[in-house]
């Protein structure tokens, strides 16, 4: 083929200016350290890399509100732990004021440090968080959820809201607890149902013990333990208003059964005392607090009044035992929550981790791979210009 | 006898002489372009009868021809048209796709959500608050500047299109008056080319094929006509036709190319191909209005989702959430000669159902005929409407006649009108309106799951409700009063617009409340469910999230920018081969060119010793008869 003399210039300048260019594009990966300078280069991996940046973005966002979550729920979890430790401080002083080696002086004085551990438990339960919300008021995080009135009785302001964090696209988790389940509605007696004394009773007769021993047959009604005399009772359902049994003969300490629940009585009722069995209903932990105070400080005068004292302590303390156990269940949940939430966050970094190699792998440029480029475009680049010139010389009109 | 050899030698004399003019002509046009190289034919002169024989007289110029075929020029013709719009794409479309890659949009989206997770995280604090206030009008703000920016190329793309046919009209008329002195200058050489007249004619035709793509007929005389798009006849023989822009009567912000053919003027924008023209024209219909209506579609999809979940909340104040941001109903235009009355609004029941597309509504004297722009698929709409299609509802007003058309744009304003309509934080809902709670009476471990809100515009929303257990308690009343309602645990209970979901085994005379949650200022329920959005896929009928979506759109971009740097760089070296091809046939070699200079040169130098020798012979016979 008839090669033209202008072909030969434009050819070998485009020549060199795409080499050139080449050159530039390399220059720019390598120092841009990108492989993909514009989607046009490597669309489906642009589009990808989109998408990883926004997934990472979403990762350190799930991993900001873990730190949040984290950080509240052990707030929440050192608070319970303060009122747990307060609440068995006044376990062991209801133990120790029980004692019947105490005068009324003593009494007081515990009723007054027990007193002293409400004013505590109220300040715990209106613990705020670095925000500045109470941590127990449900959503209404402004108002003080506990508040008590001049005459002690501590009432909850807050709702049952419990605040949630997005820890990962499909999964939130909770912050903290409502205070109305963690100290305000707390199941009194043992939890299933609760023993009481009618007022008037005029025995020594007190609960020792009080059980549910078969759940099947259990039954949730008000019944009734009427002594008929010093050695014989009645059970009474007084929810369907029928007797369970009639004419039983009472010994001291023996187990008395019926539908599924237990009771043992001790000592020594009276013709016309009675005992009630009721299904557990919620109770205040402050109003448990304040059963205890009362009875301390009304104190007995008499066997009957000791009788009674005794029989009101152990209920409180039965109360205060199911405050216990829920703190602890909630400070369980808590350190589960936290657990999951450190696991979540691990997980998270793995796959930010995981993402951002994918990224780099999608979009920076392999170094070595484009140095090696540079250098081959550079001796080509080179190599077309020296041709050009020494072609270039080659003429005939260099001999005529 | 010498005066023979004296004529011999001047006629070779003349020839070496045209010989050398020609190649000094070719030399002086080596970088001349569409120059053929040109070459003189000789041939001996008619011999004269002797008596022996017949004696030679020398040498006439046949012709002066260029080495040209046509078959060549045309492919090089075709080739730096398809390269000159590939090159032009490649510039056009490298804008849109550096501007979409910088994915503005979708990473003030995810500041946006990622405030919004912020928030929740502290819903009472106006200053996190604040921070979504910012983000959410950093997101509309980013949606209006790339609209801005594709917009501003859209304009410029008209201004370009008409600064294209400006030239194209100077080049139409020049080739008209070069086919003119053509076919005179054949006339009066009888018969004989004009060669370079040809070249420069051949040159203007790629000059004009860069602008658009054009097909040449050859005639009789010399002359050639001139057609572009589907046939239209820019030039006819020694005529010219100009071609015009025009407004787009469905459309003002389109030019389009119109045609006049007699009287009547016809658009002709989708018949043209090829060169500068047709680069803007593929331009604007393949990738810079789809990105435009992408883009839109994604905001107004963002801003129903984001305004649908908000009115479900309930904000600082304990008020109702309202729209968050405000968006503009789709555009229906309509030319002043239409009759009737269209309007068209977002069906928020079917966000997903929105497309990227415009639409084209006919009415043909019963039905209107619903035509996407995109894939063409046609829908007739009979009755009286409204007509839910593709996420839009669209409307008849005034009575139409046969003939009206409509353009309905359902996306592409969104992003330039689109509004945050928040501006206080406290107006954000990020709470859910109503709180539930169990009674602290209840003897049950029964629980009241969190309430979903159905309807917000129920009246009774936030009116306070109890459902109080019957005994025994398989039943429930509406706040303790009125029939009976049966209960199972876990199943959805559905009353003023909420839902909530009762678990467990609840007790006789167990009660479960639902109120207004004002107060509740450290919930974030709401928020939570804006939240989710992010993730949610929600675009092309319920399969794309919002970002998901953007990375499509810059796919698509990408894999048009990438279509054009690969065809352009095909285009380019086929370009390379066809320009070799005719250069090797018509091109000037300069060594060719210096070969022929010695040649004429020393033929030159012969033919003046021939008249040398003539003048000796002469003398010598004037010698022997002087003496």
């Amino acid at each position: 083929m008839r090669v033209t003399t202008s072909q030969f210039y434009s050819q070998s300048v485009s020549r060199i200016l795409d080499l050139q260019a080449r050159q530039r594009d390399v220059t720019n990966q390598i120092s841009g350290g990108k492989r993909i300078t514009q989607p046009g280069d490597d669309p489906v991996a642009a589009a990808e890399v989109l998408q990883i940046r926004s997934r990472t973005n979403a990762a350190e966002q799930y991993g900001r509100n873990g730190v949040q979550a984290d950080s509240r729920l052990t707030q929440v979890d050192d608070v319970l732990g303060s009122v747990s430790s307060s609440l068995q401080r006044v376990h062991d002083l209801v133990l120790q004021g029980r004692s019947e080696t105490l005068g009324d002086s003593d009494r007081d004085s515990i009723a007054k440090e027990i007193r002293e551990q409400t004013d505590v438990l109220l300040d715990l339960g209106n613990t705020r968080n670095a925000s500045g919300e109470y941590i127990f008021a449900g959503a209404t995080v402004n108002a003080r959820p506990f508040t008590a009135d001049a005459l002690g009785n501590v009432s909850y302001n807050g709702d049952q809201t419990v605040r949630e964090l997005q820890l990962s696209p499909n999964r939130t988790i909770a912050e903290s607890f409502s205070g109305r389940d963690a100290l305000f509605a707390v199941r009194n007696g043992n939890g299933t149902f609760v023993s009481g004394r009618v007022p008037g009773n005029t025995g020594t007769g007190q609960i020792s013990g009080n059980a549910v021993v078969d759940g099947s047959s259990y039954l949730a009604h008000n019944f009734r333990v009427s002594f008929t005399s010093a050695t014989t009772y009645d059970v009474v359902d007084d929810t369907l208003g029928s007797n369970v049994a009639t004419a039983q003969a009472y010994v001291d300490g023996a187990a008395i059964s019926f539908n599924g629940s237990e009771i043992t009585i001790i000592g020594a009722p009276s013709t016309g005392d009675q005992f009630t069995v009721k299904p557990s209903a919620n109770q205040s932990m402050f109003k448990s607090l304040g059963n205890i105070v009362t009875a301390l400080e009304t104190g007995y005068n008499n066997d009957t009044e000791q009788a009674n004292f005794g029989f009101d302590i152990d209920r409180a303390l039965e109360s205060l035992d199911r405050s216990l156990e829920k703190i602890g269940e909630l400070r369980a949940t808590a350190g589960a929550r936290l657990n999951s939430i450190s696991a979540q966050a691990d997980g998270n970094e793995q796959v930010t981790l995981n993402l951002e190699t994918l990224r780099a792998k999608l979009e920076d440029v392999d170094l070595s791979t484009a140095i090696s480029q540079l250098t081959q475009d550079t001796t080509a680049l080179e190599a077309a210009q020296k041709a050009f010139v020494k072609v270039q010389g080659l003429t005939l009109f260099e001999y005529i | 006898m010498s005066g023979d050899t004296f004529n011999i030698g001047l006629s070779a004399l003349l020839a070496s002489q045209r010989g050398l003019a020609t190649t000094g002509h070719n030399i002086a046009n080596v970088n001349t372009d569409s120059y053929s190289r040109q070459r003189v034919t000789f041939e001996s002169r008619q011999p004269q009868f002797v008596g022996v024989g017949y004696a030679g007289k020398g040498v006439d110029i046949a012709s002066i021809t260029r080495l040209a075929d046509d078959f060549l020029v045309e492919q090089v013709r075709l080739s730096t048209s398809n390269q000159t719009q590939a090159d032009k794409v490649v510039e056009l479309v490298d804008q849109v796709d550096v501007q979409i890659g910088d994915a503005l949009i979708s990473s003030s989206i995810q500041d946006f959500f990622g405030a919004i997770d912020d928030a929740n995280n502290d819903p009472r604090l106006l200053a996190t608050r604040q921070v979504v206030v910012e983000s959410g009008r950093a997101t509309v703000s980013r949606f209006s500047e790339q609209e801005e920016q594709l917009n501003g190329l859209s304009r410029s793309i008209n201004r370009q299109m008409a600064g294209v046919v400006d030239k194209i009209n100077t080049l139409t008329s020049s080739l008209a008056r070069l086919n003119k002195d053509i076919a005179q200058g054949a006339g009066l050489a009888n018969g004989l080319p004009p060669n370079d007249l040809l070249d420069k004619r051949d040159q203007l035709l790629v000059d004009l094929s860069k602008l658009v793509g054009v097909q040449t007929q050859s005639l009789a005389d010399g002359m050639v006509n001139i057609l572009i798009g589907d046939g239209q006849l820019v030039v006819t023989g020694s005529t010219a036709e100009a071609l015009e822009t025009v407004v787009n009567p469905l459309d003002a912000s389109r030019t389009e190319i119109a045609f006049k053919v007699g009287n009547a003027q016809t658009q002709i924008t989708s018949a043209i191909s090829g060169g500068e023209l047709g680069a803007l024209v593929a331009f604007r219909d393949e990738t810079l209005e789809p990105a435009r209506n992408s883009i839109g579609r994604l905001a107004a999809t963002l801003a129903m989702s984001m305004n649908a979940q908000h009115r479900k909340g309930m904000d600082l104040n304990g008020a109702m959430g309202g729209d968050m941001f405000s968006i503009p109903p789709p555009v229906v235009n309509a030319p002043t000669t239409n009759t009737g009355t269209v309007t068209a609004a977002f069906d928020t029941s079917n966000v997903g159902g929105l497309t990227n597309s415009d639409y084209r509504l006919t009415y043909d004297g019963t039905n209107f005929t619903l035509q996407r722009q995109t894939d063409s698929l046609s829908r007739t709409l009979s009755g009286a409407g409204p007509f839910s299609i593709d996420g839009m509802i669209i409307t008849l007003g005034t009575a139409p006649v046969a003939g009206d058309t409509y353009l309905i744009q359902p996306t592409k304003t969104v992003p330039r009108a689109l509004k945050l309509l928040i501006t206080d934080p406290a107006n954000l809902a990020l709470s859910g309106p109503v709180r539930v709670s169990s009674a602290t009476s209840n003897s049950s471990d029964a629980t009241i799951a969190r309430a979903a809100v159905l309807d917000e515009t129920d009246p009774a929303l936030l009116t306070a409700t109890t459902l109080v257990f019957d005994d025994p308690p398989s039943t429930y009343k509406v706040n303790g009063a009125g029939a009976s309602i049966a209960y199972t645990s876990g199943a959805n209970i559905d009353l003023n617009g909420w839902r909530v979901q009762i678990t467990g085994a609840p007790a006789a005379g167990d009660s479960f409340g639902v109120k207004s949650n004002a107060g509740g200022t450290g919930d974030n329920n709401n928020g939570l469910a804006l939240s989710t959005l992010q993730s949610e896929p929600i675009l092309e009928g319920g399969t794309a999230s919002f970002e998901e979506d953007y990375a499509g759109l810059t796919g698509r971009v990408g894999a048009a920018a990438e279509q054009a740097h690969v065809s352009s760089a095909a285009l380019g070296s086929l370009t390379e081969n066809a320009t070799a091809a005719r250069d090797a046939l018509s091109g000037v070699n300069l060594e060719e060119e210096a070969a022929n200079l010695l040649r004429f040169q020393q033929a030159f130098q012969a033919a003046a010793q021939v008249i040398k020798a003539a003048d000796q012979a002469f003398q010598a016979i004037i010698e022997a008869t002087r003496g």
